[in-house]
């Protein structure tokens, strides 16, 4: 393999693998916050992607405003599913998982029916490559990189910084205790669950121009999703960012090197892993539920 | 306190039966509108609608059936008798799709399915079909419909077929073509067409240099294209690849990874959604299929199918033709026997065979010999081909009927007439 | 109401649905409802097996996957080392069983979220494997799967022979369940529900326990999927996906998690049936059964079976609100 085709495998894992970061931040959010095992995430993320290309095609608006707008929509739409929905089951996991595969069916379907079967695409905004040293990389692909950078700083900030930020981290560390300090934990959960489905939503924008907007591509992300927080840990950040690193890498370089037996080398990647930490790179093994 | 939850309890009852009456309620008319003095024959059929290909040949069905009854129907022993196509979605999987065919048969008491599109959905309702004897004229892409044993069973669509004409114009077209990669889905579809036209190439002169598989729904194909790239072919071909927009990224990643040479293709580009996709330096020159309704001089029934269609919708959509060869082999199967009866059509079609029109062409079932079927069980049809040119596809090429069973036999042996 | 006329209440009302499921080929008349039974029993095992494992704090969303080695240990044995269906079934299920003791004894070591993310990546993982290799059909699965061999006057052609097979199976799994439940066992299993920590104090060995439910679990999954193989005649990897799990994990959760034995039965049952009963609505059945399911799971939290309680209390609460003391507030 030549410096060339490595620096160009890099640069895709690393594209795709900042996308499953952000989706999995949003579900380790949604799972450690609000205590929702979320299986219509990636219903999430085909709204965001969809409402993105609403806006830029339907209304005209530039790319990074129709992103904005979308994830908006989606937080939004995530806290009122949130309200009539999971608000009455919080704290059960169980219950809340049964609950959001319904939600998935829900939105899955009435998005074909509703959106129609056509598959979308957007044009990319930002075409053509990049040339470093003798290394060509598309544009488009750095874009995504960074801005999924600057989304997960942001995101460090909120949850380092800001009040709701330690409020959601009180939560997800005991929710009984955040209670006694006087954290309103219901709008915590729903803030959560906003967030967390709102980063989908971000990472379905984001990728829009990239590949194609289907009704079906959220069901696809799920699964890989959960197996960013299988690698990373189901309830550590940082576990989020070096889980999805290593699934995007290791299905880049996985194509390149072995094509259709990519989904397998990812499979022992992952059982390599987990014998040596059963619970993911940065998770912990807990005793209950 | 109490009187919330009461109040709450009662709004669940009144939401959840409103939902099931919704549910109930909900049922569109039957296929069989127009048809008001006709006897009717109930057919039945099972697609995928959670997919788009599914919904799309539903609405097809929608418009070429209730235009078939009010035209008269089927003329059975002097009678006119109207079609009820009842339609149940097998959501693309064996079990939905089983009791679905279970209850077309034992309920809706059909002898007849046609125009299923899964293979796993039709294999799997297949046993039933077989032990109740009841006729079925499948799409699918699976080999194992056409095996031999299945009496009631024939394979409608092209696609087992397409593989061998499709390399005669790639010949016509990419004459100095020495070379090839095939980038195919690692499913059932994909491995058998990638085994197919591996035989096809190299009985066509040009050297495989590697087959390349990607999940099923993969969408970021830059590290497949950069492989495929790298092994410098002088034509790249997608056996059993999915039209619609995943082709479209397919071309895009290639063209991004720096490949020039020529590409080919079997199936028929869905342009809109490819071209929201991939630019048009990325489609230049894709040797593929192309709709009937879009070549010069396309036959009367594919204008008129076209026209009822987009009288109905306001839009086209190419993919709705490419599911409904079962639709044309079934009246026509009727019209030759002049009997619904499913033994006396198994029994004809497998014996004598069966030659229709279709919008997409014309169309006959031929035998197996090298899936050791020695019964007409498969279908060829004439193919049209088209190259993209300019962002547009171009008419390319017709390869006519006998053209495509010739080159069928010469590269899977026996003789398929 | 106490707690003998409860018990009575229960078993009359199992005795009643036990006679019926006996007498229903007489009853239905369309074999495409008989079909519906059939699946119905075969979810009702799958979910039996998940409500065991739940019986122990193990949630599992994996339990696709020893029905599908189930499937595909038998087909291949009947198919292809000619053993008969009856050798075949309880082979199926050790195999599964003993899948499960070695996947078994480093998985439940992890119990937790852990637990559940590791099942999901085997489902997956067995999913890709059953679909890669040709020897096992691939991603086109088996084909004509043979029926059982007759045995006395039984022929295994209809429905009716099948149904009574796998009712036959769902008792003998409901029987050897309830008395692993009443048993010693049983207890030492609730305990570690209840207080993983304190059983553990009290001398009872997570692991061992946790271990044996999931190896019993599973050879009741891979039994189904013996007879699941020989009644649907093919069978195909896409069939035992991780959707499947999470679908059997609903099993289990509608019908009522705390009902180890009916809450899968009524689960499974509404699972089953409302998709079917709803095909009138063609495309937009899966919203519907979607929306039913998220207002199931909203307003009864507890599971279908918990409504007689949720009954009684009420009318109990309404009651002292009659009689003038202050009610009870939720």
């Amino acid at each position: 393999m030549s410096g060339e085709v490595f620096a160009q495998l890099f640069v895709n894992g690393l594209a795709s693998g900042m996308v499953y970061v952000l989706i999995a931040s949003g579900l380790i959010l949604v799972l450690g916050v609000a205590r929702i095992f979320n299986f219509a995430h990636g219903e999430f993320y085909m709204l965001g992607a969809y409402a993105t290309f609403a806006f830029y095609q339907a209304l005209h608006l530039n790319f990074f405003l129709s992103v904005a707008i979308a994830v908006i929509a989606v937080a939004a739409f995530a806290g009122v599913c949130y309200r009539f929905a999971f608000h009455y089951m919080r704290g059960n996991l169980l219950l809340c998982a049964a609950a959001s595969m319904g939600l998935s069916m829900i939105l899955e379907r009435g998005a074909l029916l509703g959106f129609g079967t056509q598959e979308r695409g957007m044009p990319s905004p930002f075409t053509g490559t990049l040339a470093v040293g003798n290394v060509v990389v598309p544009v488009e692909k750095m874009t995504v990189i960074l801005l999924c950078v600057v989304v997960m700083c942001g995101l460090y900030y909120l949850l380092m910084s800001t009040k709701l930020g330690k409020a959601m981290r009180a939560v997800k560390l005991d929710t009984e205790v955040a209670a006694l300090q006087g954290v309103n934990t219901t709008k915590v959960y729903a803030l959560a669950m906003a967030t967390g489905c709102a980063l989908a939503g971000l990472a379905g924008g984001i990728i829009a121009p990239l590949y194609s907007i289907t009704p079906g591509m959220g069901h696809t992300v799920l699964l890989k999703s959960f197996m960013v927080l299988i690698v990373g840990g189901l309830e550590s950040m940082v576990g989020g960012v070096v889980g999805g690193l290593v699934i995007g890498m290791t299905l880049s370089f996985g194509h390149y090197l072995v094509g259709g037996l990519s989904e397998i080398l990812l499979f022992g990647v992952i059982g390599v892993i987990l014998v040596f930490k059963p619970g993911g790179l940065f998770g912990e093994v807990v005793e209950d539920v | 306190m109490m009187r919330k939850k009461s109040l709450r309890c009662a709004g669940f009852l009144a939401l959840f039966l409103s939902l099931v009456g919704l549910g109930l309620a909900v049922p569109c008319g039957s296929f069989a509108q127009g048809a008001k003095d006709m006897d009717t024959l109930k057919v039945g059929s099972t697609l995928p609608l959670n997919l788009g290909m599914g919904v799309e040949t539903k609405k097809m069905l929608e418009v070429i059936v209730p235009n078939f009854n009010q035209a008269g129907g089927i003329t059975l022993k002097g009678k006119k008798v109207a079609v009820d196509l009842i339609i149940y979605d097998d959501k693309y999987s064996a079990e939905a799709g089983r009791a679905a065919v279970e209850r077309l048969i034992y309920q809706d008491k059909v002898r007849h399915i046609i125009c299923q599109i899964g293979s796993a959905p039709i294999v799997a309702g297949l046993s039933v079909a077989e032990q109740e004897k009841v006729l079925t004229l499948a799409g699918g892409a699976s080999a194992k419909i056409v095996s031999p044993g299945n009496k009631y069973t024939f394979g409608t669509s092209t696609t087992r077929t397409s593989i061998p004409p499709l390399w005669l114009m790639a010949k016509r077209v990419f004459p100095k073509a020495t070379t090839v990669v095939f980038i195919s889905p690692d499913d059932e579809t994909g491995k058998a067409r990638a085994a197919e036209e591996k035989k096809v190439a190299e009985a066509n002169g040009v050297k495989v240099l590697d087959v390349l598989y990607y999940a099923r729904d993969t969408v970021d194909f830059s590290s497949i294209a950069a492989r495929a790239k790298g092994l410098n072919p002088d034509v790249i071909s997608y056996p059993g690849a999915v039209a619609g927009t995943q082709f479209g990224l397919q071309m895009k990643a290639m063209h991004a990874a720096g490949f020039r040479g020529g590409q080919i293709s079997a199936i028929t580009p869905q342009m809109e959604e490819i071209s929201a996709v991939a630019s048009k330096e990325a489609m230049e020159g894709l040797l593929c299929k192309i709709p009937e309704t879009d070549i010069p001089n396309p036959s009367a029934l594919a204008v008129s199918v076209k026209q009822e269609y987009m009288k109905k919708y306001g839009t086209w959509s190419e993919a709705s033709l490419t599911w409904i060869p079962a639709w044309y082999a079934f009246i026509e199967a009727i019209k030759k026997t002049d009997s619904t009866d499913p033994d006396v059509i198994a029994n004809t079609m497998a014996t004598k065979g069966l030659q229709w029109d279709m919008p997409n062409g014309k169309a006959m079932l031929v035998k197996r010999p090298d899936l050791k079927n020695t019964q007409y069980t498969d279908t060829c049809s004439e193919q049209s081909y088209g190259q993209i040119k300019d962002g547009k596809l171009a008419f390319a090429g017709k390869v006519s009927l006998d053209d495509v069973v010739g080159s069928c036999e010469k590269v899977f042996g026996g003789a398929w007439k | 109401m106490s707690s003998r006329a409860t018990g009575r209440r229960q078993s009359l009302a199992l005795s009643l649905v036990g006679l019926g499921a006996l007498v229903l080929p007489f009853l239905v008349k369309s074999p495409y409802q008989m079909h519906l039974a059939i699946m119905l029993c075969i979810n009702i095992m799958l979910a039996m097996s998940f409500a065991m494992l739940f019986g122990t704090g193990l949630i599992t969303i994996g339990a696709a996957s020893f029905w599908a080695v189930g499937a595909y240990t038998s087909a291949f044995l009947v198919m292809h080392l000619d053993l008969s269906f009856w050798l075949a079934l309880p082979l199926a299920g050790l195999c599964a069983g003993a899948i499960a003791l070695v996947l078994g004894s480093i998985l439940v070591r992890a119990p937790g979220v852990a637990f559940v993310v590791q099942t999901m990546v085997i489902n997956m993982i067995v999913v890709q494997a059953l679909g890669q290799i040709e020897a096992l059909g691939g991603w086109g699965g088996i084909l004509g799967i043979p029926r059982p061999d007759p045995i006395g006057s039984l022929r295994f052609v209809g429905k009716t022979h099948f149904y009574y097979l796998v009712l036959f199976l769902l008792g003998f799994n409901l029987l050897a369940f309830y008395a692993l439940y009443s048993s010693r066992i049983g207890r030492a299993w609730s305990a570690i529900r209840l207080n993983p920590r304190l059983a553990q104090t009290l001398g009872i060995s997570l692991f061992r326990y946790r271990l044996l439910a999931f190896v019993i679990a599973s050879i009741s999954s891979g039994v189904a999927g013996s007879f699941y193989a020989h009644y649907f005649g093919t069978i195909e990897p896409g069939t035992f996906s991780v959707f499947k799990s999470i679908y059997i994990q609903i099993y289990g959760i509608l019908g009522g998690l705390n009902f180890y034995l009916m809450g899968p039965v009524v689960g499974a049952c509404i699972m089953t049936l409302l998709p079917e009963f709803l095909r009138v609505s063609r495309e937009i059945e899966p919203m519907l059964t979607g929306a039913i399911l998220v207002l199931l799971v909203i307003f009864l939290p507890g599971g279908v079976l918990s409504i007689p309680e949720r009954i009684s209390s009420w009318t109990e609460s309404m009651m002292k609100r009659g009689k003038g003391s202050p009610a009870e507030v939720r």
